[in-house]
């Protein structure tokens, strides 16, 4: 940076002019190199701001504060602009880091709100219930269509009972539930959804 | 017309650097008329801070003079005295003069 930028930074822009030339001309007088030069814009900066220099009148009641419709915003974002021109690299990186940062952002948003948060696509979602069977062994299994059925006609806290029908599994564990269930599973029947011959 | 701030004891310093320099008064020249006469050496910043000080309180008034090729073509800033800081100065004086009435250095504690 140099002692202009530094002045210009911490001065008003009406001083930061003459000051530099003040150094200027005493560098010259003593005999100095520039780094001489920088110390005393650090300096003369530093002290500046210690000071506080002048202190900014109050505002009168009757005048209007702030600037005009958003200039400052406006300017601010203009500068902003163009420094990232400046630094085409930096900007590039930045670019692309923010890119990949909210990318992968909403992928891992659009899996969980497909999961976790949206409700399915079903009337009264929120009350519906998953009935599983178990067999002998205690382990979970789907209904047959019989029990389905009997069920269905038997109970009296469930409103509807839409089912759902997998594929049987051919596992040599568990034969005659599969069986059953593969044998089931209806080819034509409109009421049965996910089922596939 | 509304009563200013009586000026500190550095702002003092100052205008009283910048009338005893004329229309030679800058910060530079500023600067060293203070350390000659004082002994003290004070911070650039702290001058041209205060300078702006004075400027804001209306005690002095500014104007940029012709670019000097010793500066880099930059102009110098020049400073004068405004009424109000003359009567300030003097008043300053007078109520350190009353102050001082029947007292010789060097104060001892009493």
């Amino acid at each position: 940076m140099k002692p202009e930028q530094i002045l210009r930074r911490f001065l008003p822009i009406a001083l930061s002019e003459s000051v530099v030339g003040d150094l200027e001309e005493e560098r010259a007088a003593l005999g100095k190199g520039r780094l001489w030069l920088w110390a005393r814009s650090l300096e003369v900066a530093l002290g500046y701001a210690w000071n506080l220099g002048p202190r900014p009148e109050r505002p009168r009641i009757d005048q209007p504060r702030g600037d005009g419709l958003m200039e400052t915003l406006l300017r601010n974002a203009r500068y902003g602009v163009r420094v990232l021109l400046r630094a085409p690299a930096f900007t590039f990186v930045a670019v692309l880091t923010l890119a990949l940062g909210i990318g992968a952002n909403a992928a891992v948003f659009s899996i969980v709100n497909a999961l976790l948060i949206r409700p399915l696509p079903l009337p009264g979602s929120d009350r519906l219930v998953s009935v599983l069977g178990v067999d002998k062994d205690g382990q979970r299994q789907y209904l047959s269509i019989p029990d389905f059925e009997d069920l269905r006609a038997q109970a009296r806290l469930v409103d509807g009972s839409p089912a759902s029908c997998r594929r049987a599994r051919t596992s040599p564990a568990a034969p005659s539930l599969s069986a059953s269930a593969r044998a089931s599973c209806p080819t034509t029947s409109s009421k049965w959804s996910g089922c596939s011959p | 017309m509304p009563r200013l701030d009586p000026p500190a004891e550095f702002e003092q310093l100052v205008l009283l650097a910048v009338l005893r320099l004329g229309d030679g008064a800058y910060a530079v020249p500023i600067r060293d008329e203070i350390q000659t006469r004082t002994g003290r050496a004070p911070a650039r910043g702290a001058v041209y801070a205060t300078l702006e000080r004075l400027e804001q309180k209306r005690y002095l008034e500014s104007w940029l003079g012709e670019p000097v090729a010793q500066r880099g073509g930059r102009p110098r800033r020049y400073y004068r005295l405004r009424p109000a800081a003359a009567r300030a100065l003097e008043e300053s004086r007078t109520a350190l003069q009353r102050m001082w009435q029947g007292l010789e250095p060097p104060v001892r504690e009493t």
